[in-house]
């Protein structure tokens, strides 16, 4: 039984049939040469909530959110907010939408504060409520010493931050942040992490990262995706429990690690004085000494990756 | 690993990396193009009133004359931009840390650079060879027709080379203000190729005089044009540095006047002097890109933008300090192996975020107009704005032929780095993904980048306005007006379709040069009479609209 036919049978992958979801996604494909497709029959309803999008690289996330965002138009299939079909009609989306791109650039001669404001301005906010939206966010991505230093004297780290202010900066209707945490430092991830907590509410928030302590941390739904194929949606729990009773840990000779490897699906090893700690994912009892332990999301993504095909 | 083979390998993946771009076909687009308008006659050559017979001796040196031309040129701006996508594409900094030497690298520069323009010359070799098949007007000799791509054209493309990586080494010729002084080295060069031509001297012996090679063909082609056509006024009998006696024995370029009148031109005997004689400006080209080295800094970025460091070292390292302090305050931690947070007691520091509500401005056109005019104006050295401002008080103040001939084309070519960030800033700087997923990325934006150049080109052209005024010269007035319009639009328009600066720097400067400064008749958008240059500014705005709105969704 795989993992996808045990979370349906438990009833907890979350197509969200029935009920009206504000962005619809139908059997979207984006092709980029004539035999390679980044994205196909990709097919999601999305209601508001933290949405981690996981997969490896070169899975199609990035493919996905850019269409999204309307950067990129779909070879088939739809997208369509609120009713409205974006490749259309985009604007409808556009003014609710924040975008923080995987690769993006700042002017390096403007200051932070004089970028936010070219950013408002763009997105047409009115420049009272800009002036306060930009001050709030400076506060919130930790920047209000810094606001008045130009862009080409920050470190990587801040500039992501700038990336993150300028998507928040319309107080996005739907949110979609690729690889948001690259560059910040653990205090920052855990402050972005919080903020995102904070912002979930009646909004949209996709969270598209390889990081999976960043989606275990804020994400009340998971989408695996691989191979520019959706692999599973569910939730944390439900992703976790697909894994009970079948990740197992012992204590095995360094000098085996290798043929384990070749033969298990180990998810993560710790030296030890006595070998090494090996966490493995299988159905069964791959050792006598093996003893169950409890899965977690990293566990969950690297089966699901491995058995669907592998990375690129 | 051996140099030669690091070399090769760091010039073969360079030249690799250019050539599979769709930019590089239309450059070779380009090239043919220029082929084909030297076989009907608009582009090459001519002697006087007459043109060589197309025989290979003067089909190869007309075709490598005007290659050198256009190469010494566009083959410049073309090629220089290596060590630039080195430092943006990130992989400088990787070549940076290995134990390759600077002056390695630059060869290896040098070498893609003289590989990709030796494509261009390639084909215009073969170009030429069709040409003359097709004209068939004298037999095909192959060895003549292709010796002075070999022996003239190459050696160029090694002095061009060579230049374009001294000018990338050197951190203030790397930009636009590089293209810009480029382009003055250029017209020095071809006067000086023109008037040095040593029409009495003995070829063999002479030292070489140019790197265009005029010198190698035009004395043997004057020569004989005299002797089949004694009213022929070669260079000889002009005075020595009067250019309108040297037009006259020979014009070389584009948009000639189609002659008829044929002589029989014999060429040049190729001893090994003569042969090795151009391939001197090839060394001299790779002396140039080593000495490169004494300037390159090797992709350190602490060396590169000196003001936006001294500005970090004035006010940045103690406020990092504050807000790294100020960031401890949110003390959440992650509780071990559920990967979830935990708040700490200090709930008050979470950051949160005011909701906007349908906050959202019916006519942003203001906000976003002046947002673009601060990005036109940001970054640029005091002493831009002073000379500036000096080129408007003495338009206003100064007799209006000198306003005219002089300061108003200063003034509308001073601010040409300001105009050449239109329309591709999006693309340079990597904004483009939030830009183009804000509302209305097309209407919003563009109209209002396009104004704020308007204004730029307003502004330093208001002394003119104010001379135009004072004196009552309304037909200048209107040609002014029409400048306004069109000098942003151009910016903006090439911005938007080429994603670079460059583009528009090497367009403007050849168009300023010979329409606003040589008052060429239909190139002078300054000086019509008219609204023309305003219509042809509204039709380049509309190819901007058209430009952005397939770039923003593909």
């Amino acid at each position: 039984m795989t993992i996808q036919s045990s979370l349906q049978n438990q009833g907890k992958v979350l197509p969200a049939v029935g009920k009206t979801c504000p962005l619809v996604i139908q059997d979207l494909g984006k092709q980029y040469r004539r035999d390679f497709w980044g994205l196909r029959h990709f097919t999601l309803e999305l209601d508001s909530g933290i949405i981690g999008l996981l997969g490896p690289n070169g899975a199609g996330k990035s493919t996905f959110m850019r269409m999204l965002a309307t950067i990129t138009k779909p070879t088939e299939g739809k997208i369509t907010w609120r009713g409205v079909d974006i490749a259309t009609r985009p604007d409808p989306l556009r003014d609710v939408l924040g975008y923080l791109p995987q690769d993006f650039g700042v002017y390096p001669n403007l200051s932070a504060l004089e970028f936010l404001e070219y950013m408002a301005a763009i997105k047409g906010l009115p420049a009272k409520t800009a002036r306060q939206r930009i001050d709030e966010l400076l506060q919130v991505v930790n920047l209000v010493d810094a606001a008045r230093r130009p862009l080409g004297s920050y470190s990587g780290g801040m500039k992501q931050r700038i990336g993150i202010a300028q998507a928040l900066l319309n107080d996005p209707q739907l949110l979609i942040v690729d690889e948001p945490t690259a560059g910040l430092d653990p205090e920052e991830r855990v402050r972005f992490r919080s903020l995102l907590a904070n912002l979930a509410g009646n909004r949209i928030i996709l969270l598209s990262t390889h990081i999976v302590s960043d989606v275990e941390a804020t994400a009340a739904e998971i989408v695996l995706i691989n191979h520019g194929s959706l692999l599973v949606r569910a939730t944390p729990e439900a992703l976790l429990a697909s894994l009970d009773g079948k990740v197992w840990s012992w204590l095995a000779p360094s000098d085996r690690l290798d043929a384990l490897k070749q033969s298990h699906l180990v998810t993560s090893t710790v030296r030890r004085a006595e070998g090494m700690l090996v966490r493995v994912v299988c159905e069964d009892s791959p050792h006598p000494q093996a003893q169950l332990i409890d899965p977690t999301l990293e566990d969950v993504y690297l089966y699901q990756v491995s058995h669907n095909g592998g990375r690129q | 690993m051996t140099i030669t083979r690091k070399l090769y390998h760091l010039a073969l993946a360079d030249f690799r990396e250019r050539t599979r771009r769709y930019s590089f076909l239309i450059v070779l687009g380009l090239v043919s193009l220029l082929g084909y308008a030297v076989y009907t006659g608009d582009a090459g050559l001519k002697m006087g009133e007459y043109r060589g017979v197309f025989n290979s001796a003067w089909v190869g040196a007309q075709m490598t004359m005007v290659l050198t031309l256009m190469l010494s040129l566009f083959g410049f701006y073309l090629v220089k931009n290596s060590i630039e996508r080195d430092t943006q594409t990130g992989v400088g900094q990787i070549i940076a840390t290995t134990p390759i030497s600077r002056q390695a690298y630059l060869i290896s520069k040098w070498l893609s650079h003289f590989l990709l323009l030796g494509v261009m010359v390639a084909i215009l070799a073969a170009a030429a060879l069709v040409m003359q098949l097709l004209r068939r007007e004298a037999a095909l000799d192959a060895g003549t027709l292709l010796a002075p791509f070999l022996l003239v054209a190459l050696p160029c493309t090694g002095l061009i080379a060579g230049l374009a990586v001294l000018f990338e080494s050197i951190p203030f010729l790397r930009g636009g203000m590089g293209n810009v002084i480029y382009f003055g080295f250029f017209l020095v060069l071809i006067t000086a190729s023109g008037l040095s031509v040593p029409w009495d001297a003995d070829l063999a012996s002479g030292a070489p005089a140019d790197p265009l090679g005029l010198g190698m063909f035009i004395p043997s082609m004057g020569s004989a044009t005299k002797a089949q056509h004694p009213d022929y006024t070669a260079g000889w009998d002009a005075p020595d540095g009067d250019v309108n006696n040297i037009n006259r024995a020979f014009q070389l370029g584009f948009d000639l006047q189609h002659v008829d009148k044929t002589f029989q031109c014999d060429g040049i005997v190729w001893t090994l002097p003569t042969a090795l004689r151009q391939w001197v400006w090839g060394l001299i080209g790779l002396a140039l890109a080593l000495s490169g080295s004494l300037f390159f800094e090797r992709f350190d970025p602490s060396r590169g933008r000196p003001k936006i460091v001294k500005a970090a070292r004035r006010k940045g390292a103690q406020r990092e300090t504050a807000a790294k302090t100020a960031a401890a305050v949110i003390a959440e931690s992650e509780v071990a192996g559920t990967g979830t947070t935990a708040a700490h007691p200090a709930a008050a520091a979470r950051p949160r975020l005011t909701p906007l509500g349908s906050a959202r401005s019916p006519f942003s056109f203001p906000g976003v107009f002046l947002a673009e005019l601060r990005l036109l104006l940001k970054g640029w050295p005091w002493w831009w704005y002073i000379a500036a401002g000096g080129l408007i008080v003495a338009c206003a103040v100064l007799p209006l032929d000198i306003v005219k001939n002089m300061l108003l084309p200063a003034a509308w070519v001073w601010p040409i780095l300001v105009w050449s960030g239109m329309g591709s800033r999006e693309r340079r700087f990597t904004t483009y993904p939030m830009v183009y997923a804000a509302p209305s990325p097309l209407w919003r934006q563009i109209p209002a980048t396009w104004l704020a150049g308007i204004v730029i080109s307003a502004a330093t052209g208001s002394g003119g306005a104010i001379a135009f005024l004072i004196a009552g010269d309304l037909a200048a007035l209107t040609g002014w007006l029409a400048a306004v319009i069109f000098i942003p639009s151009l910016a903006l328009a090439l911005g938007a379709w080429s994603g670079s600066k460059r583009l528009f720097e090497c367009v403007y400067m050849l168009w300023w040069y010979r329409g606003a400064f040589q008052h060429g008749p239909a190139l002078d958008f300054i000086a019509q009479p008219s609204l023309l240059y305003a219509g042809i500014g509204l039709a380049l705005l509309a190819a901007a609209l058209v430009g952005r709105g397939r770039q923003i969704q593909r």
